[in-house]
């Protein structure tokens, strides 16, 4: 949630730059504090995987992921560091209901983000990320080729806008996020080939470098995160396109998600009532 | 700026939608024509013997889309569908729907069986015999051993073949008989080929498919066989392998395989062949379709979809006349071979272990 990450972020960094704060006699410095977003996302999925079927499946994607992003130490107020990371399960069908299909997919990003703030509150980011991809389709009707393995590593493009509002007492951001893997190395069998093959041992043919012309990847969310101070809730749309083209084979993946999250401290945008260090309970054993 | 900013972001949103791959397949509607397009053209694409077979594909799907007509019903739709796959004359290819599965069976049915279970049970296991892994075996009079290996879909486990060859192996000489097996796992193959050989061999070669063309095949890859792990009992005596028509996919693999090894004769009749790795796809309205996809070469990178004959010189059937009166021709002349042969440890003090 880079979009919504950094507004906490640039919060977070201004706060890192402030002189130290004093309370009555008490003296301490803020340290750099993780966001972190945590969300459940259901939407529909449409897969193309021609070395399963020449059919698009269709169903129900259900993902757990997490988002976390810190200001860097050497330039706080505008570098950021983030990791992402998600679990995905699909279960599929194809358009005669005769067959399931059942996808089960992880994902890690790691990267820094340059981010600039505007006058008007607009606020935007651009940086790169290091990612890994991993997953399978299974078609349970499938004899020797039942399975479309999915393996990638990217280096990605991402940008992101967001605008923090008020409505009333609400606080709250929009933001939109979007990463492009740009460059990349995936897995894909040949045109014909079994895994029994591949387990005998030929592994020729089976890494490609990818670029946009033949692993076109794009992950679009748009959000919107209402901060209540201690905490914040998003919600959000994300699209997501995954394509493949190698060995004559064609795979195109389609995500429409709804994406609920908390955020763990808020995101910076209400004012959080002084916590003074004396007032603190703390448990000691 | 409020305007400026949401318009920015709508457009960033929605821009993947209007992003598009640039390999577009072909969509199939599901109609009586759409159906049947798609079944030819996976065909077309995907199949690997049309070479082998000279068959001209285009020709044979002319012939049989005159036979369909706007109230062509589905049921009639199969049934047309299943006499087009019949021309491929493979028994790996098969249509699926709801209430049937078509199925090629001329690949066995023109030919003798030259086997019956409840002769060799009956007249010469004689209703005794050890089973495990789904491995009927026995030592048979004159100290000749005997395995029935009936489906290469039973999973072989390392344990109970050490057991059945540790019981085993005082014999004379090791008849594996896979008569009337119609194949399963390769990897079985393995197994047992395994326990049969000292060195590692090259026991055929595997291709497939790069492209959609008739002729896009991979260079051959070779498989390799190696010998079991020094503590598993081996067998390197004599070994005859019984094979009839009804031998098919796994169970032809394995016949070549053996075939090249030195110590082992191929008795009986031409395997029913089955040497290509089945692929399975779909149509849009929801039948399956099996079709043979990976060509398996033998040792010697010779095709093996029509079947393995006999060791030359070896090939014998069993008529069902004889069967019935409890003789079985096909394992007679396996006793034969095997039952002047020394024991292990006779000759040279040699034991098998």
């Amino acid at each position: 949630m880079l979009g919504c990450g950094v507004a906490n972020a640039r919060h977070d960094a201004d706060r890192e730059n402030t002189a130290p704060e004093t309370t009555g006699n008490m003296t301490y410095v803020e340290s750099r504090p993780v966001t972190g977003y945590y969300s459940l996302e259901i939407g529909r999925k449409s897969v193309l995987a021609t070395y399963l079927s020449p059919l698009k499946y269709h169903g129900t994607s259900y993902t757990l992921s997490g988002e976390w992003s810190k200001a860097m130490p050497f330039n706080p107020r505008n570098a950021i560091m983030h990791f992402d990371g998600k679990v995905c399960f699909d279960n599929l069908s194809n358009p005669a209901g005769t067959a399931r299909m059942i996808g089960l997919n992880a994902g890690f990003k790691w990267g820094i983000s340059w981010r600039n703030v505007f006058p008007n509150g607009v606020q935007v980011t651009g940086g790169g990320s290091v990612d890994i991809d991993g997953g399978a389709y299974y078609l349970l009707r499938n004899g020797n080729n039942p399975v479309q393995a999915m393996a990638t590593a990217a280096i990605s493009a991402r940008l992101s806008a967001s605008r923090p509002f008020r409505i009333g007492a609400i606080d709250f951001l929009i933001a939109d996020k979007v990463s492009v893997p740009s460059l990349s190395v995936f897995f894909s069998p040949e045109y014909g080939e079994t895994y029994y093959e591949i387990y005998l041992g030929n592994h020729s043919g089976l890494v490609h470098a990818g670029w946009w012309g033949n692993n076109f990847r794009i992950d679009n969310l748009l959000s919107a995160t209402f901060d209540f101070g201690r905490t914040a809730a998003m919600i959000g749309y994300r699209f997501s396109v995954d394509t493949q083209w190698a060995n004559n084979l064609n795979t195109k993946i389609f995500t429409h998600s709804l994406v609920l999250g908390i955020v763990p401290g808020g995101i910076g945008l209400k004012k959080k009532p002084v916590r003074i260090p004396s007032e603190t309970i703390y448990s000691i054993y | 700026m409020r305007i400026p900013t949401t318009i920015l972001l709508t457009l960033i949103a929605i821009m993947p939608a209007f992003l598009s791959s640039c390999h577009d397949e072909p969509e199939y509607s599901d109609t009586i024509y759409g159906n049947f397009d798609a079944l030819c053209d996976i065909v077309d694409t995907r199949y690997c013997f049309f070479k082998e077979k000279d068959l001209d594909w285009v020709k044979i799907t002319k012939v049989y889309r005159e036979q369909i007509t706007p109230e062509t019903n589905s049921m009639e739709l199969f049934f047309i569908c299943a006499a087009m796959l019949d021309e491929l004359k493979d028994g790996h290819v098969n249509l699926t729907s709801r209430y049937n599965t078509s199925y090629y069976r001329k690949w066995w049915s023109d030919y003798p069986q030259d086997f019956n279970l409840r002769t060799i049970e009956e007249n010469y296991l004689e209703f005794n015999w050890l089973t495990t892994s789904g491995i009927m075996y026995k030592q048979l009079p004159g100290e000749i051993a005997y395995i029935y290996y009936p489906s290469f879909s039973y999973i072989i486990s390392e344990t109970s073949l050490d057991y059945i060859l540790a019981i085993l192996h005082k014999s004379r000489g090791l008849i594996i008989d896979i008569r009337n097996n119609g194949g399963g796992a390769l990897t079985n193959i393995k197994t047992l080929v395994g326990r049969l050989i000292s060195e590692k061999i090259t026991g055929g070669y595997i291709m497939h498919k790069t492209g959609p063309g008739h002729e896009d095949f991979s260079k051959p890859f070779p498989i390799e066989y190696e010998p079991a792990e020094d503590w598993h009992v081996k067998w390197d005596g004599p070994v005859v392998l019984l094979t009839n028509r009804s031998c098919f996919s796994a169970a032809n693999d394995f016949t070549a395989v053996m075939k090249s090894l030195p110590n082992v004769t191929v008795v009986g009749a031409r395997t029913g062949g089955g040497g290509g790795l089945p692929f399975s796809s779909e149509l849009p309205n929801g039948w399956g379709v099996r079709f043979s996809a990976c060509p398996l070469l033998d040792s010697s990178m010779q095709c093996t979809e029509f079947g393995i004959d006999p060791t030359e010189g070896y090939e014998v059937h069993a008529s069902d006349e004889e069967l019935a009166q409890g003789k079985d021709a096909i394992l007679d002349r396996a006793i034969e071979m095997l039952k002047d042969l020394p024991l292990p440890g006779d000759d040279e003090g040699e034991t098998e272990k």
